[in-house]
């Protein structure tokens, strides 16, 4: 398959190496090597405490890195803000914004503070949702307030959309109704979105790339059309997985008296015919990837293939 | 910036304005009343008079005790520089780090940098021309009073020139550090009147009387006191013995002026203190040096709020998330 | 015009689902040549999933021929599946049908005949060494 129509050549996200450290609270996040590809939704997933505030924070640029470098849009958030911020839209944890403006004052507070901002588009949007504009902020319902810090954000006509745990503290229809605006808007088009979550159920049908944060690492990254392709489920007799494992990467194994399961990461095909091979769901293998202890040594490898691939197009 | 910046902290400009503008009403009356009065009162002509007649006793005793209040209550406007302090430096950065607005506000389009550099010249400056404004109108208000020579001295400093300026920039710049620092609007409020106590008290006690060795004179009462004009700052009045021990001041009342209320420092009184070899002693600062040192006051609030400036910037730039 | 559903937890990846809901739309006659496909901006605002999904999607279909874009129209059905749809098998359909009851009366049940027919299917697949998935 070819994506030609996506430029990947150019990624709105890179990080070489990024660490961060809180004096001696420990690393916050510990050599994150990233590319996200231009035109990507992608998923942020971790536990909390995993780094993934951090990372978002290291590419606005609220944070500066204690080791390795980040790259938004090719410009550095941290040395360059002015000309990284124009080109980005942040929507922090619980979607910061004055209680005591009004959703017009808010609008304004954008106009102001933007040079590249569409009135129109944050308008339009706010009404089709109904949020009256004379309504102060602090008065309107969690989706409701979600909407129009989504709203601001989108009006910066950012390259690059960053959202922390967006949908984490809304009700289910207020979760759609957020993601629904969201994908609205990539379809316009020349949109990058990473939003992180710690819940995985949501994410699926909306993001098409995936990060698994875990213990401040990175343990996953790339097109989640890949990472289904390349996962699979192994189901058969009971079995020593060794002979499995010199090829393919086993990220989860667990095993009956008469049978044996490994979700695997493929590198080629499975000849041997005992095995049954079941496609994994996406939250299935984010799981297994969460539940492993601390990165050992075989993903290195594995993870740069997958990065790797993530790279060029895939097929 | 400017729109924003003043609809953030609309709340706490309408209440400074508010206060200002009654502020500047009371003193205006009280001012105009206390001019007309000392004129009424012919209070000029009694402070000329070497000897006080009478009349003009009547007439000073009635000025000041009229006025008694109005003047005293000019003492308590010192906090205004540690109020402006608490409500517009204190919550300016806490208020944003506490409540995490500062994620919104520093990922616009304006770096952090700009942006603090914007409010901080935004509300020095207000509050600068603020405080000149009400400056120049106690400066106008105090006029009848510096006929009293120093006798209000430490007022008369406190209040005019660029001293209230400096004491308002260290009280803002104080607080807005304060909240750079501690990220939380409440105990950025408590270090700002910590701190601003902390400073104006030791210096306007014991610095200010220091800022040049002050000058003493001895010599017999009736003399050494008329070579002190008033308009100087009288430190210290005490009395020394031929070799310039300290002599207490209650033992000299209790053998030259025993059961007196009043000492008339010529007569009887001059005699008994030179019969005994006591000098009266004054210590002063001279009328002329007092520009000096409110240029050296003002220096010193100067440095301190730039010093504050920049550890505000230092914080910002590097210690937030 | 056909309604597009996405099963979250089925494995199969979400493009691949649009796909084979196509696919599965011209075998039952449901969707016939020159019917017009939703657009992007229409499936991203029901189902609220990825626009490139769809763009994957329906160029997957175009690369099949199934389907043609006519700029400033829209994507529309060009032509049928190889093998045509599932009217033209009535010879197949036939004789699954009595291969059915033959099961059925052997004693198996749905589940069964289904673990049987994906048991037997995957054997002929790699007998013909292809890829599995």
């Amino acid at each position: 398959m070819n994506d030609q129509a996506l430029n990947e050549t150019a990624f709105a996200l890179e990080t070489t190496n990024l660490s961060k450290r809180y004096g001696r609270k420990g690393w916050a996040l510990q050599d994150a090597t990233l590319r996200l590809p231009n035109g990507r939704v992608a998923a942020l997933v971790g536990p909390n405490g995993a780094g993934k505030t951090t990372l978002l924070h290291l590419a606005v640029g609220l944070l500066n890195p204690t080791g390795g470098s980040v790259r938004v849009c090719g410009f550095d958030p941290d040395q360059q803000p002015k000309e990284t911020l124009p080109r980005i839209g942040f929507v922090a944890q619980d979607h910061p914004l004055y209680k005591s403006f009004s959703v017009a004052d808010m609008l304004t507070f954008g106009r102001k503070l933007n040079p590249r901002w569409d009135d129109d588009l944050a308008l339009r949007r706010l009404q089709r949702l109904g949020i009256p504009l004379k309504r102060a902020v602090g008065k309107l319902s969690g989706g409701q307030q979600a909407q129009v810090a989504l709203a601001l954000a989108l009006a910066k006509r950012p390259e690059l959309l960053l959202l922390d745990e967006p949908i984490a503290s809304l009700d289910p229809l207020a979760r759609r109704e957020f993601l629904r605006t969201l994908m609205e808007a990539t379809a316009e088009g020349g949109l990058t979105v990473l939003l992180s979550s710690h819940i995985i159920a949501d994410l699926e049908r909306v993001c098409d790339y995936l990060i698994i944060l875990s213990a401040s690492r990175v343990q996953l990254a790339g097109e989640i059309d890949e990472i289904l392709r390349r996962h699979k489920l192994l189901v058969g007799p009971r079995a020593d997985p060794t002979a499995v494992a010199s090829v393919h990467n086993i990220i989860e194994a667990s095993h009956t008296p008469r049978q044996t399961t490994l979700l695997v990461r493929l590198n080629g095909v499975i000849f041997d015919p005992s095995w049954e091979v079941r496609d994994v769901s996406l939250e299935d293998i984010v799981l297994a990837y969460l539940g492993r202890p601390s990165v050992s040594e075989d993903t290195d490898a594995g993870r740069s293939a997958l990065v790797a691939s993530a790279k060029g197009s895939a097929s | 910036m400017i729109w924003v910046s003043s609809r953030q902290h609309r709340a706490e400009t309408l209440v400074v304005t508010l206060v200002l503008a009654i502020l500047a009403a009371l003193l205006l009356k009280t001012g105009l009343d206390m001019a007309s009065a000392y004129q009424q009162l012919g209070i000029g002509a009694c402070l000329a008079e070497t000897r006080r007649s009478q009349t003009c006793n009547t007439a000073l005793y009635a000025f000041q005790g009229g006025f008694s209040f109005a003047i005293s209550a000019i003492v308590w406007l010192n906090v205004l520089p540690a109020l402006l302090g608490l409500f517009v430096g204190a919550p300016l950065l806490a208020r944003e780090l506490e409540q995490g607005t500062f994620r919104l506000a520093w990922t616009q389009s304006v770096p952090r940098l700009r942006w603090l550099e914007v409010k901080l010249a935004l509300v020095l400056g207000v509050a600068l021309l603020a405080s000149a404004g009400l400056t120049a109108l106690l400066t106008r208000w105090f006029s009848p009073l510096r006929q009293f020579g120093a006798l209000y001295f430490p007022l008369t400093f406190d209040f005019e020139g660029t001293v209230p300026l400096a004491y308002a920039a260290y009280a803002l710049t104080l607080a807005i550090s304060a909240g750079a620092l501690l990220r939380r609007v409440v105990p950025a409020m408590a270090v700002t009147i910590a701190g601003f106590v902390a400073a104006r008290a030791p210096v306007e006690l014991w610095l200010r009387p220091r800022y040049l060795p002050p000058i003493t004179l001895t010599g017999d009462p009736g003399k050494v006191d008329a070579m002190v004009p008033k308009t100087d700052w009288a430190l210290d009045n005490g009395w020394v013995d031929q070799m310039g021990h300290q002599v207490h001041t209650g033992a000299v009342l209790a053998t030259c002026a025993p059961g007196q209320n009043s000492i008339d420092f010529q007569g009887a009184f001059a005699q008994c203190t030179h019969a005994h070899g006591w000098l009266m002693s004054i210590t002063y600062q001279p009328a002329d040096r007092f520009g000096l040192f409110r240029n050296i006051e003002t220096a010193i609030f100067v440095a301190l709020s730039v010093a504050l400036v920049a550890l505000t910037i230092w914080i910002v730039r590097r210690r937030i998330a | 015009m056909i309604e597009f559903h996405l099963e979250s937890q089925s494995g199969v990846a979400p493009y691949l689902q649009i796909v084979q809901q196509v696919k599965q739309a011209l075998r039952l006659d449901i969707l016939r040549i020159g019917d017009q496909l939703p657009t992007v901006r229409e499936v991203v605002e029901k189902l609220v999933i990825n626009p490139n999904t769809v763009l994957k999607a329906y160029r997957e279909l175009e690369h099949e021929g199934l389907i043609t874009s006519r700029p400033g129209q829209g994507t529309f059905i060009a032509r049928t599946l190889a093998g045509a749809s599932l009217a033209s098998h009535a010879a197949l359909r036939r004789s699954l049908g009595r291969w059915l009851q033959s099961a059925r009366e052997a004693g198996l049940d749905e589940e069964s005949i289904q673990a049987l027919f994906n048991a037997t299917f995957r054997d002929t697949q790699a007998a013909e060494g292809e890829e599995t998935a």
